[in-house]
């Protein structure tokens, strides 16, 4: 090959840069991205063991025969702990209460000191917000403020926890309190693992329209380009030179892409930070990939880009000098959707191996992923058999021209057609999968005010054994907006099942049909729940023996507040920081807080975030692809204007050569992506299961939509002028 | 002339400072085979714009088949020439992914046709030119002359008052050249059908009744006196 | 190519002496063979006797160079005659229309319209060839296609000239 030959083959004229610039523009798109998700994915692991100190992992108290808790003395090599289940103002937050002795030998994580009694280190995320309110309504409930949670303790910049001292007996009184030997250094495998597929998905579902976009950019003209390659064949290049010189060319251009993209993802990694996942924003570290990791995706990419290009040169018999018409593609058959078949059964095996194997989801989520990318490629690669079916069935059956010609263009050449559509399929198909999913969470019932239900505003708090309800009834009850407190006891009577109140009291919290006075059984659980979770029609309520309440065990005190922040917060404080209970009081609201609510949110925000990225690609895609197939035909489409054609029945075919492979395979991303998205529920989730998408689901869709015919119309000038007369004039 | 179906007079159009037609007169009878000769740059193709309603000119009028063209908006024209008028241009004007059927029967659609009626039709064009076995193979499996006879086969098939064939046989060998022009000038002279051959070849124009030849943006023989 | 009509031409320009008549006659028409003093003067005798030329004056000295000819009416009437008229194809038919193109130049005729009357016979010859050709056994059209591809290789020629005739022009003047 002489050097002239490689000039002439790679590089003449304007649009053989634009070309190469389209394609080192896409491939460092794609390597920004591909690098800023890897990176999140390597590090999910080890941000997770950062906070694994926030689980305790060992020993629960014993029983003895009577039934007695047998108390655990103070010991110096090991800690007692707990989680705090605690809220505020409906943000959810982690914390561990802690016990050691002053002489401890446990090591602390990130070498802090050992809280006492009293003292408590909060996140800075944390200590912020305890500083916006007063500390009656926050920063009371664990005492004193030792300093910061360092950084090596947290997930990332917004997450809230805390670690509060407690004294040693007092904890061990809490029920849920261990005894282990040091702290857990590494956090639980699950914990990072469903964020993990998470994050693969997003990847895989970014990376398709990409890939596209850069596959649409190769092969913008498509017909100079062959043109070129047979002269470059006639002046003596083999086959083999022609792969090496092709192979030469895109090795270039996607290594400068990959090198362009690393710059651009270390850009983007303090924004890509900002995203929470699994209840925290990141640290840039969480998204950046090690230098090792870094060069093997840009070596990757390049060795990918020039591999293909050489088997696609090698591939391609240019054919002899001139025969540049645009010839038609290979057909393609049923085969095309062996990929898809394969995702599917791959995806539904694992989804149902990790449903009914125990445990399992550890090792399962490898297939589950290579289920879902085959899935996602597969609707890609079965596309074009499904657009040649179609365009059969169009073409036999319609009567306009534009239908003709489209049916045409899409029968003979299935691929070019549905590459243009194929980013908003695949788009489509990653928005229904988080749909499917986030409507799942979004669909549980919304927190309201109800007839028979316990009042939004009301405070509940679990005793335990030592708790003092009077006193504690009493520590509330001066608060500002406090409206009242009641004490629940356990039910004397075993045939009786509820809590037992003074019937005032029952009256107050709202419970309906109490008898004037005396002590009544309420059905808490169905205030709190609802009848549609019980299964109960109506809260119900029951007469209880007239024992002496003053002989009864406390278990429940409710407080009735006037629904404000400062009320609620303030009463909460005062309870946390007397109660010794590590399940701090909380409303029916704060309870579906601590559903997935923020799950919920952050899914949400990523798969949206992700849709738009990937929307926006496939309307660039789906232009550029536009443009192509017309200007690949100007001459006859001109030829045809010539001879009365409107130009409104050549948009229509425009139009027609987009929307009906969108329309086909749309329907089947959109089946897919729910049915993917149960699959994943059922698999991942005991108690989420499929709902109708929400509203902005079908705004999505909707959009989609919008974008594509954007595309098209944005291509409509485009058309006009390419067959105006002076394109194709007479000789 | 007794009974013409083109009528141009007084045709000039400029583009820019260059005067391309400089006032031309012109009559075509019905069914007559026409000739238009004359060199590159000679103002051939912006006549034949505009006697085709492709051009609107700036003075002058056209009337095709009692017709007056000028009159028309753009769009009106565009109608006008879907329903009324062939062409059948070098190369280049049959889409490569249809059949010959379909590439045939497509002016009828735009027109408004049925699909079976089209498809009919076109197949008894094809017929006509000695196509009806390659009805179902796409132009890029056929030879030069036989796709040229597509083409011609779908100028024809609207049954247009007036053929523009544009270097018709421009890409093809003699042998070939002179069979398409033969077949496209017996279908041609037996529907009655009119046709204005551009061409530059003087054994095409031979085929024709008459020529006209163009130079300067004039008629050849109506130059006013004293000019050159 | 009638030399005659060529050099009565090239006299139609103005009053000329026989000896300039042969070097123009050389410069412009004698690429492929000059014109000899003797044929001059024999042509020159023969159209005075048609009356096509005159003798207007003889300049001081002897010998036949110093006698001075014009074109008289009947001269201009027998050279226009001459290039408005088409040629049938024949084998002499460029050198004569050549001499007729250069002449129309040199005489401000319109030589393209020469031209085309030269296009137009051949163009009707032609047609009257295809037409019968049509209904003619094989060998009769191969020889009619001979006879077209003939006439084609003059129209080729004439459209060339055509094409070129503001050079040509140029060239004629130079040597005029």
């Amino acid at each position: 090959m002489r050097p002239a030959a490689a000039r002439l083959l790679l590089l003449n004229g304007a649009p053989a840069y634009g070309r190469l610039a389209g394609i080192v523009a896409g491939v460092a798109a794609g390597t920004a991205m591909m690098l800023v998700l890897l990176g999140a994915f390597l590090h999910l692991p080890e941000r997770e063991d950062r906070v694994a100190w926030l689980t305790p992992d060992g020993d629960y108290a014993q029983f003895d025969a009577s039934d007695q808790m047998i108390p655990r003395e103070p010991q110096s090599d090991a800690l007692l702990s707990a989680t705090l289940v605690d809220v505020f103002d409906g943000r959810t937050f982690d914390g561990l209460a802690l016990a050691v002795t002053p002489d401890t030998t446990v090591t602390m994580p990130a070498d802090i000191a050992p809280p006492a009694a009293g003292e408590y280190y909060a996140s800075p995320a944390m200590i912020e917000l305890i500083d916006s309110v007063p500390a009656s309504q926050l920063g009371d409930r664990w005492g004193t403020l030792l300093g910061p949670l360092p950084d090596e303790m947290l997930r990332g910049p917004s997450h809230r926890a805390v670690l509060a001292g407690v004294d040693w007996e007092e904890l061990d009184t809490w029920s849920s309190a261990v005894v282990q030997e040091e702290f857990r250094t590494t956090g639980p495998n699950s914990a990072s693992a469903t964020f993990r597929i998470v994050v693969a998905m997003g990847a895989i579902a970014l990376l398709v329209p990409m890939v596209l976009l850069i596959s649409i950019v190769s092969a913008l003209g498509a017909a100079e380009r062959r043109e070129r390659l047979a002269t470059v064949r006639l002046i003596g290049a083999g086959r083999r030179a022609m792969a090496i010189l092709s192979g030469l060319e895109m090795a270039v251009a996607s290594l400068a892409g990959a090198l362009v993209g690393v710059g651009i993802a270390a850009a983007v990694r303090p924004l890509a930070a900002q995203l929470s996942i699994n209840g925290s924003t990141m640290t840039v570290a969480d998204v950046t990939t090690s230098p090792a990791w870094t060069a093997v995706v840009v070596l990757g990419i390049a060795a990918l880009g020039a591999g293909t290009a050489a088997w696609r040169a090698y591939r391609d018999d240019v054919g002899a000098l001139g025969a540049t018409r645009e010839r038609a593609e290979k057909p393609v058959t049923a085969w095309r959707t062996s990929t898809l078949v394969a995702g599917i059964v791959i995806f539904a095996g694992s989804t149902a191996a990790i449903r009914w194997i125990p445990n399992s989801a550890t090792t399962w989520q490898y297939p589950l992923i290579l289920g879902f990318a085959l899935i996602a490629f597969g609707i890609v690669a079965a596309g074009p058999w499904i657009t040649r079916r179609t365009s059969l069935a169009l073409g036999a059956r319609t009567s306009s021209a534009a239908g003709v010609v489209a049916a045409g263009r899409l029968g003979r050449h299935p691929r070019a057609t549905f590459r243009a559509v194929a980013g908003l399929v695949a788009a489509v198909f990653i928005v229904s999968v988080f749909a499917g999913g986030s409507s799942a969470i979004a669909g549980e019932s919304r927190v309201v005010d109800a007839e028979g239900m316990l009042a939004t505003d009301t405070l509940v708090t679990y005793l335990g054994d030592d708790d003092d309800a009077q006193a504690l009834a009493e520590a509330v009850d001066g608060i500002e907006g406090v409206e009242g407190a009641a004490v629940g006891w356990f039910s004397p009577d075993a045939t009786v099942s509820g809590v037992v109140f003074a019937a005032d009291d029952a009256r107050a919290i709202g419970a309906i049909d109490v008898p004037p006075s005396g002590l009544v059984a309420v059905d808490l659980f169905d205030m709190m729940v609802g009848p549609e979770l019980s299964g109960t029609d109506r809260p119900g309520v029951a007469e209880a023996s007239d024992a002496d309440p003053t002989a009864l065990e406390p278990s429940h005190l409710l407080v009735l507040t006037d629904g404000s922040r400062e009320a609620i917060e303030t009463a909460r404080t005062a309870i946390v920081a007397e109660a010794s209970s590590s399940l701090a009081p909380s409303t029916r609201v704060d309870m579906e807080v601590r559903g997935a609510a923020d799950v919920n949110n952050e899914l949400s925000v990523m798969a949206y975030l992700g849709m738009g990225i990937a929307i926006a690609i496939s309307a660039l895609a789906l232009s550029v692809a536009s443009v192509a197939a017309m200007l690949e035909r100007r001459r006859t489409f001109g030829l045809l204007r010539l001879g009365g054609m409107p130009v409104r029945q050549l948009r229509q075919t425009i139009a027609t050569e987009a929307a009906v492979p969108l329309a086909v395979t749309l329907l089947l991303s959109a089946v897919l992506g729910f049915a993917v998205a149960g699959a994943v529920l059922e698999s991942l989730s005991d108690d989420l299961s499929l709902q109708w998408p929400d509203p902005r689901y079908w705004l999505a869709l909707a959009t989609s939509l919008a974008v594509a015919a954007l595309g098209i119309v944005g291509t409509f000038s485009a058309v006009r002028r390419s067959t105006e007369l002076e394109s194709t004039r007479f000789e | 002339m007794a009974d013409p179906i083109i009528t141009a007079s007084g045709l000039t159009k400029s583009f820019g400072a260059t005067a391309a037609l400089r006032g031309i007169d012109l009559e075509v009878a019905r069914g007559e085979v026409v000739a238009v000769m004359g060199p590159s740059g000679s103002g051939k193709s912006t006549l034949i714009h505009c006697l085709a309603g492709v051009l609107a000119p700036d003075t002058g009028s056209v009337a095709v088949d009692g017709t007056e063209l000028t009159a028309l908006s753009a769009d009106a024209r565009a109608r006008f020439r879907l329903e009324r008028i062939g062409f059948v241009f070098q190369f280049g004007q049959l889409l490569p992914d249809l059949t010959a059927v379909e590439n045939v029967a497509l002016p009828l659609l735009m027109a408004g046709a049925r699909r079976r009626d089209a498809n009919e039709r076109s197949l008894q064009w094809l017929d006509r030119l000695d196509l009806a076995d390659q009805a179902g193979k796409s132009p890029g499996d056929m030879s030069g002359g036989q796709a040229q006879r597509v083409a011609i086969a779908r100028a024809l098939a609207p049954q247009p008052s007036v053929v523009f064939a544009d270097e018709p046989t421009g890409s093809l060998d003699s042998v070939a050249a002179e069979n398409v022009l033969t077949a496209m000038l017996d279908v041609v002279r037996e529907s009655g059908t009119t046709v204005v051959l551009i061409t530059h070849d003087a054994r095409t124009a031979a085929h024709a009744d008459r020529e006209v030849i163009v130079r300067d943006g004039l008629l050849s023989g109506t130059a006013p006196v004293g000019a050159r | 190519m009638d030399r005659s009509l060529a050099l009565l031409g090239l006299m139609s320009t103005g009053p000329t002496h026989g000896y300039d008549l042969k070097n123009r006659y050389d410069a412009i028409f004698g690429a492929a063979r000059a014109i000899a003093y003797g044929q001059i003067y024999s042509t020159l005798a023969r159209m005075i006797r048609d009356g096509l030329i005159e003798q207007v004056g003889q300049e001081p000295g002897a010998g036949p160079d110093r006698k001075r000819y014009a074109v008289t009416s009947a001269g201009r009437d027998h050279l226009a005659a001459w290039l408005r008229e088409a040629d049938t194809p024949s084998p002499d038919l460029q050198t004569n229309l050549f001499a007729k193109t250069v002449l129309a130049l040199l005489l401000d005729d319109d030589a393209d319209a020469l031209l085309d009357l030269q296009r137009r016979a051949h163009l009707a010859r032609m047609r009257e060839l295809t037409h019968a050709k049509a209904g003619a056994a094989l060998l009769d059209r191969l020889a009619i296609d001979y006879a077209l591809f003939q006439i084609e290789a003059d129209l080729r020629w004439i459209d060339l000239t055509s094409a070129r005739l503001t050079d040509i022009d140029e060239e004629v003047r130079h040597h005029g």
